[in-house]
């Protein structure tokens, strides 16, 4: 048995044998530190998603949006002939048809939105929307074909959906040949599928959502939300006037950078209000976003772990006004002021580390469960996420924390006077 | 070994406990204090014990001044050269015998022995080894005395200073801790007695009657 082996049974063994007081220390320090982890979480699955929407967007490719026909024949006359680019626009959202699923009697609504393209490569970039964020990914034909510039050029009633707008309207991932009813306008036009694409992974939520309806049996109506791709020619043929939006990207490679500065420049001349997107201006949004939260969240979090340190250095001089005895006989045979002070503050240490352990149990436990809870009530896929770093950081502001906050309570120890504790008499 | 020169010790300016203290206590004497309550014994074992250190006059231990050296070096000889034995033994409740005895190793920097079989042979020697996992509340005044003389002899200290140490034991028990601290007297260590019972004050090779805050043979 070693001099440490001694100071470990006798100091910290015999720490943790007043379980009242230190359950109720370790609880207390406990809950500002599942607060920073279970914080800390969210804020990372929020920035997760956040920049996850940010890296969908293709790097090389540029958005701009306006529903105005001057940005139109802008883009067409001044834009078009000089850059790269790709020009879609999008129509309203129009019910489509109300399909009954058998297995349960549960009324569907189908809601599509019709983004006309005019491209025929839906390998390269693909457009899309979700929640009203827009994704410009790359995608790959499954099925059938894509939208071709004899589709284009004819206004051919064709269409392109992904995968799982496959699913939730035919059951099937291939539904090449099957028919949409579209009412606009002019009337009903039916669009025949002619191709399929990989899903472009940002609308798992919307099939999350369907089979969490189709579970409960109260049987009501449910909307789903779905984007078709159809040639550019027949929005302008039939649903002109009810475009919302016209959308440009811009994906020349070698000229990335002159074409946004282009853009821009025309923009500012002709008086037009447009807003422009990429993968630059939404990680910069995001960095914004972070910041802002972090900061806020930071100061929340200080001022949580400030009131739990508090409430350590509390229990801590009652310990030691209780332990004044001990401190007294402990002076006496030989323990000097710093080693007094050194025994008060591993304690504080200690204590706060291992409310450290609790705290990340416990949070990883919450956290779990919170994920289940999401997933299957709210279809959502938001994950509190807890890395290995954030655990790091919990520990490293225990221990910071527990120094901090028990260097009071041991000055006060290592000034106890031993000749006014020790009884002689 | 200690040497007391002209040491003055008063409370609040006005209660003089302590006047113009002098003595010399050779290595291996055996001293004993007797005085009345309120004499001052209980202040001059803790001026002895470099436990108070607010007095006048010179104190060496060794040799050497203590008058003026850091709280380190005061805990350092308080810890490896003195050994305490209290009227009230002064254990620690929340720990085990054995935690109780050993508690002076934590402070002991430097030395390095085999604490556990020194442990051992200390509390052997004053027959409480049997005893080593039980907690203080449960002994007996006298086992509970044993056990703080195996404490204040685990470092093999120069000196022992005791306060009543037989003040609270019964007469088997109080020979005992009279034989162990004869025992000790024959090892050569230096010895301070505090007691106000002159029955008791025997066997020592100095007498004093401490009175008026002066010693008197």
């Amino acid at each position: 048995m070693n001099n440490m082996g001694i100071f470990f049974k006798n100091n910290i063994m015999v720490l943790l044998r007043n379980r009242l007081r230190i359950a109720l220390t370790i609880f207390g320090c406990s809950i500002g530190l599942l607060v920073f982890i279970i914080g800390n979480a969210c804020m990372e699955g929020y920035f997760y998603n956040l920049y996850r929407d940010a890296y969908l967007f293709c790097n090389n490719v540029v958005l701009l949006f306006d529903g105005s026909d001057d940005t139109y024949d802008v883009l067409e006359n001044a834009i078009k002939p000089n850059y790269s680019t790709s020009i879609y626009s999008s129509g309203d959202t129009f019910f489509v048809s109300s399909n009954k699923y058998y297995y349960n009697g549960v009324k569907v609504e189908n809601n599509i939105s019709y983004i006309g393209v005019n491209q025929n490569d839906f390998s390269n970039i693909i457009l899309s929307k979700h929640n009203d964020q827009y994704f410009c990914t790359k995608s790959k034909l499954i099925y059938g074909r894509g939208i071709t510039d004899a589709d284009i050029q004819n206004k051919n009633h064709v269409a392109v959906v992904e995968k799982n707008t496959a699913q939730l309207l035919f059951q099937t991932d291939n539904c090449v040949g099957e028919t949409i009813e579209v009412h606009c306008y002019y009337g009903y036009i039916e669009l025949e599928i002619v191709g399929v694409i990989d899903t472009l992974g940002i609308h798992d939520a919307d099939v999350l959502t369907v089979k969490k309806q189709l579970s409960q049996t109260d049987n009501k109506d449910i909307s789903l939300y779905h984007y078709v791709y159809i040639p550019n020619t027949l929005v302008q043929e039939y649903m002109k006037d009810d475009v919302k939006e016209i959308r440009v990207l811009v994906y020349d490679e070698n000229n990335y950078k002159e074409a946004v500065s282009g853009f821009t420049m025309i923009m500012r001349e002709m008086d037009l209000s447009t807003g422009i997107v990429s993968r630059k201006s939404m990680l910069q949004e995001a960095d914004e976003v972070k910041w802002n939260l972090k900061t806020t969240f930071n100061i929340i979090i200080i001022l949580i772990i400030t009131f739990s340190g508090l409430l350590l250095v509390t229990i801590f001089v009652f310990s030691v006004k209780e332990r004044v005895y001990e401190i007294g006989i402990r002076r006496a045979i030989g323990a000097s002021k710093f080693d007094i002070l050194m025994q008060f503050m591993l304690e504080g240490m200690l204590i706060a580390v291992i409310s450290a352990f609790f705290a990340s149990i416990a949070g990883i436990i919450v956290c779990n469960f919170a994920n289940t809870v999401i997933l299957r009530f709210f279809c959502i896929k938001f994950s509190l996420g807890i890395s290995l770093r954030l655990l790091f950081a919990t520990f490293g502001i225990a221990a910071l924390q527990g120094i901090l906050f028990s260097v009071v309570p041991a000055i006060v120890a290592a000034r106890v006077d031993p000749t006014e504790t020790i009884r002689w008499e | 070994m200690i040497e007391m020169i002209n040491i003055s010790k008063s409370y609040n300016g006005e209660r003089q406990i302590l006047r113009d203290l002098t003595l010399h206590i050779r290595d291996g004497e055996y001293i004993q204090i007797v005085g009345g309550s309120g004499a001052g014994k209980s202040t001059f074992l803790n001026v002895i014990g470099l436990l108070d250190r607010n007095y006048a006059g010179k104190l060496k231990i060794a040799g050497r001044s203590v008058d003026k050296i850091s709280d380190t070096e005061i805990s350092a000889i308080r810890c490896c050269h003195i050994g305490f034995i209290f009227q009230s033994y002064n254990l620690i409740h929340n720990m085990s015998v054995m935690e109780n005895i050993s508690l002076p190793a934590i402070y002991a920097k430097g030395k390095r022995p085999d604490w556990k079989k020194r442990i051992e042979e200390k509390m052997s020697a004053l027959g409480i080894w049997h005893l080593k996992n039980q907690f203080i509340q449960y002994l007996s005044g006298g086992e509970k005395q044993r056990v703080a003389i195996a404490r204040a002899l685990l470092l093999d200290p120069d000196i022992i200073l005791a306060d009543e140490p037989t003040g609270n034991l019964d007469v088997d028990n109080a020979n005992i801790i009279f034989e162990t601290l004869r025992e000790l007297h024959r090892q050569k260590k230096t010895i301070v007695m505090v007691t106000h019972n002159t029955y008791v004050a025997s066997g020592a090779d100095h007498i004093y009657r401490l009175a008026d805050g002066k010693l008197y043979e």
